[in-house]
């Protein structure tokens, strides 16, 4: 915080056709009780909103939360729409029901961690902090 | 992140969307060397403001302040100005940390491409807004929105930070939240340039009718800030998209009168003033917490205060004597003279 001169800021983000909305405000809620800044996107975002959302509000991390199997389009797409606008040093991670098949899949695609159910919410919290400090 | 100030000056004039962010995060930033890049940053983007309608948007928790500003906000975007809303969010006094869900309620404002949306948490700082919310306006202003809006935090009765730095303040509020006597309270009312009743929709425009009067009636009996202007009450739905237009109309005619007369002048000069000392109460603050003399007694009162052996107003008298020491005891100056043989 001090380096930074500010908390570590995450947008908790929503994509596609994907209603479940419980996981995502207690990750949000539990976040902002570790000391997060945190962002939260309305529902049904399409990936350049959201991307939108990561460059005005300038977080450090982007967490997506998925529960209706959009993840290997919306976040990819995601990914690019931050590149090409210029956000290099954007982290993305993941968060809800990924098949551990696509695992590798969003690895390759620049997803920086993937928690699955159970993932306990302070492990999640340390690793987000972990790479943000590797990026430095 | 880069320091050099001219880069952060080129990209706002610009209006690239990412420098502009990247130029706020400075601004907010706690970081000594950060406010010395943002302080060079604001001084060289100052020419190029003044020309903004700037609006100042306060209320209760819950009035509809995120859900106005959407439908005022897509009708100014319809209208073909571009909109930027700085909107301040509580931040936790336990972790330090916030929840920031504007966009959630500003659902098309968040994705319309003149729309610049800029959430911050409020660390802290009372009276509704960040400390560098008026910095933050003026970057916004250089890079050529046509309106900026201030949402503050959800309020009480007495914060009124954002009516000095806006050219307009409306006060949000809701029927049946309190008689007259509410209304002549001072505070945030008799700041306030307009007073809108929202959720004036359904069942409750009635009510909305009758705290209008009420609230008409109270308004009357305060002084009003410019002769020129005399402060009105509506009411409106948000929801419903009615009445906002007229608001809208509203701070257009105050506008008018207020630069006619020259008081939008006097007022920014006002502003103008209000900001220096904003500035000076934060630096007294920020040196008395970074003062080495502070931190040496704090350490040992705050024990002693934990454990019941010092009163909160000893201690609290100690640091602030510990401060003077460190002001009179480096000051070379003063010691000196005290040496010299009369």
């Amino acid at each position: 915080m001090v380096r930074e001169g500010r908390r570590p800021r995450i947008l908790v983000a929503k994509m596609g056709q994907d209603g479940h909305d419980r996981g995502f405000k207690v990750i949000a809620s539990a976040y902002a009780d570790l000391g997060f800044d945190v962002d939260i996107s309305p529902m049904f975002q399409t990936p350049a909103e959201a991307a939108k959302m990561a460059v005005e509000n300038d977080v450090h991390v982007v967490g997506i939360s998925s529960l209706a199997a959009g993840h290997k389009v919306l976040v990819p797409e995601l990914i690019n729409k931050l590149r090409s606008n210029g956000c290099k040093d954007i982290i993305v991670v993941v968060g809800g029901i990924i098949p551990h098949a696509d695992y590798d899949f969003l690895y390759d695609a620049g997803v920086a961690g993937i928690f699955g159910p159970g993932t306990v919410v302070t492990d999640s919290a340390d690793k987000v902090l972990n790479v943000l400090e590797r990026k430095k | 992140m880069k320091l050099d100030p001219q880069y952060y000056v080129r990209g706002v004039l610009d209006r690239n969307r990412q420098i502009i962010a990247r130029t706020i995060t400075i601004i907010e930033s706690s970081r000594h060397d950060h406010q010395e890049t943002a302080r060079i940053i604001v001084d060289h983007l100052l020419p190029c403001t003044g020309k903004a309608v700037r609006l100042g948007i306060t209320g209760v928790p819950g009035a509809g302040k995120s859900t106005f500003i959407e439908t005022l906000g897509m009708d100014l975007v319809r209208k073909g100005s571009s909109v930027a809303v700085l909107a301040v969010d509580p931040s936790s006094k336990k972790s330090g940390g916030s929840i920031m869900a504007d966009k959630t309620r500003m659902e098309r404002l968040s994705v319309e491409e003149k729309a610049f949306i800029r959430p911050s948490p409020s660390c802290g700082t009372l009276g509704g807004v960040t400390r560098k919310t008026r910095e933050t306006m003026l970057v916004c202003e250089a890079a050529g929105f046509d309106v900026i809006i201030v949402e503050t935090v959800g309020v009480g009765q007495s914060e009124t930070a954002v009516a000095s730095m806006v050219d307009f303040f409306l006060v949000l509020m809701l029927s049946g939240a309190g008689d007259e006597i509410q209304g002549i309270k001072k505070g945030i009312l008799e700041l306030a340039d307009a007073v809108a009743i929202n959720k004036a929709d359904g069942d409750n425009i009635k009510g909305a009718e009758k705290a209008k009067k009420d609230y008409e009636t109270a308004m009357h009996l305060f002084n009003p800030s410019f002769q020129v202007w005399e402060p009105v009450v509506l009411t409106c739905s948000a929801l419903d998209k009615t009445g906002i237009d007229e608001i809208w109309k509203t701070v257009l005619a105050h506008r008018e009168k207020m630069k006619t007369s020259g008081m939008m002048e006097t007022r920014r000069r006002k502003q103008a003033l209000d900001w220096m000392w904003s500035l000076v109460e934060e630096g007294l603050k920020e040196r008395f917490y970074k003062n080495p003399d502070v931190k040496t007694v704090l350490q040992r009162v705050a024990k002693e205060v934990q454990g019941g052996a010092k009163s909160p107003a000893t201690a609290a008298s100690e640091l602030l004597s510990s401060i003077d020491r460190g002001i009179y005891g480096s000051n070379n100056c003063s010691n000196s003279y005290k040496k010299q043989p009369r």
